[in-house]
């Protein structure tokens, strides 16, 4: 009797329970799954701080043609800012073309020329990422950005 | 005749190629979910459609974020205080722009300018003077970096028409 059972005790095989594993880990899965967001890849606009001002000496080119651009927050329109360029406004809905083309004028003229970036008080990023995307646009690529002194 | 035997077969999935691929599958989602949130905020960029992709940046770029509120997001950590976060994007940056090959010219070379940039991202609701104050500190003596790169949405196609 005794070596009856003690051989099917050695036949029983021991098996390791792998559902409840393999439940969580599904689990697991479905979460980081679920819960992953692969960021898109950013772009960049390459911009410049000025070279000639503060504590650099590099010598400033007098001769160089410049454009100045003040973006100017406009909190009665629905665009919120307008642009200046060499004193002359640009507004309304169609403010980005015109920008655009007066901009791409004066760079067809002088194709050495530079802009310099004024940005008005509370002037929001996305203003001045549109602004510098027309100045692109018009393959004007020496962007330098001017700013008032800033308290802090 | 004799009856065919009918023989007791357990029939058993292999269950081990499995486990193998779904642990694997985890490492993956594990490893890209921790890569893609290490630096890069989840603001809302604005859109350009002259803007290059950004492909191939280098390691030991420095990324700035900031949020719409103004506050300054620098390698996972948020800075509420301006004046915190001013000290220690200024301490981070003299700390980086050491190792960091500048551009020959004349004069003393502690002058020179660095030719790494930094990327700033910002919010498009950001008022611009948050991102100034970075560049203040950039241009700042013993920085000098004048190379900035303004983080934003690449446009679609649909978008750029």
């Amino acid at each position: 009797m005794a070596g009856k059972v003690t051989d099917e005790a050695a036949r029983e095989e021991v098996e390791m329970q792998m559902t409840p594993m393999i439940d969580v880990t599904f689990l697991l899965l479905i979460f980081f799954m679920c819960s992953i967001k692969f960021k898109l890849l950013d772009g960049k606009l390459a911009a410049y701080l000025p070279k000639d001002v503060g504590v650099n000496t590099t010598p400033i080119d007098d001769q160089m043609e410049k454009i100045e651009i003040q973006v100017v927050r406009d909190k009665r329109t629905k665009i919120g800012f307008y642009i200046v360029v060499n004193s002359r406004k640009f507004r309304g809905a169609n403010m980005l073309t015109d920008f655009y083309r007066q901009v791409r004028d004066l760079h067809i003229k002088a194709p050495d020329v530079r802009a310099t970036v004024y940005p008005g008080d509370e002037i929001q990023y996305g203003h001045i990422i549109k602004v510098v995307n027309e100045c692109l646009r018009a393959q004007l690529t020496q962007i330098t950005f001017r700013g008032t002194p800033l308290e802090g | 005749m004799a009856r065919r035997k009918q023989v007791d077969y357990e029939l058993k999935m292999n269950m081990t190629p499995m486990i193998d691929v779904v642990f694997n599958l985890i490492i993956f989602f594990m490893i890209v979910t921790d890569l893609t949130q290490q630096e890069l905020e989840d603001l809302v960029l604005p859109k350009a459609d002259m803007a290059q992709k950004d492909e191939n940046p280098e390691e030991k770029r420095i990324i700035i974020n900031i949020n719409r509120k103004g506050e300054y997001i620098h390698r996972r950590k948020n800075f509420k205080c301006v004046d915190d976060a001013i000290g220690h994007i200024r301490d981070h940056l003299s700390t980086m722009v050491k190792n960091f090959p500048r551009e020959k010219g004349p004069g003393d070379p502690s002058m020179w300018p660095s030719e790494q940039p930094v990327l700033i991202r910002a919010d498009f609701k950001t008022e611009f003077k948050y991102i100034q104050k970075v560049m203040q500190i950039c241009a700042e003596k013993g920085i000098l970096i004048y190379k900035i790169e303004l983080a934003c949405s690449v446009a679609k196609d649909e978008d750029k028409k």
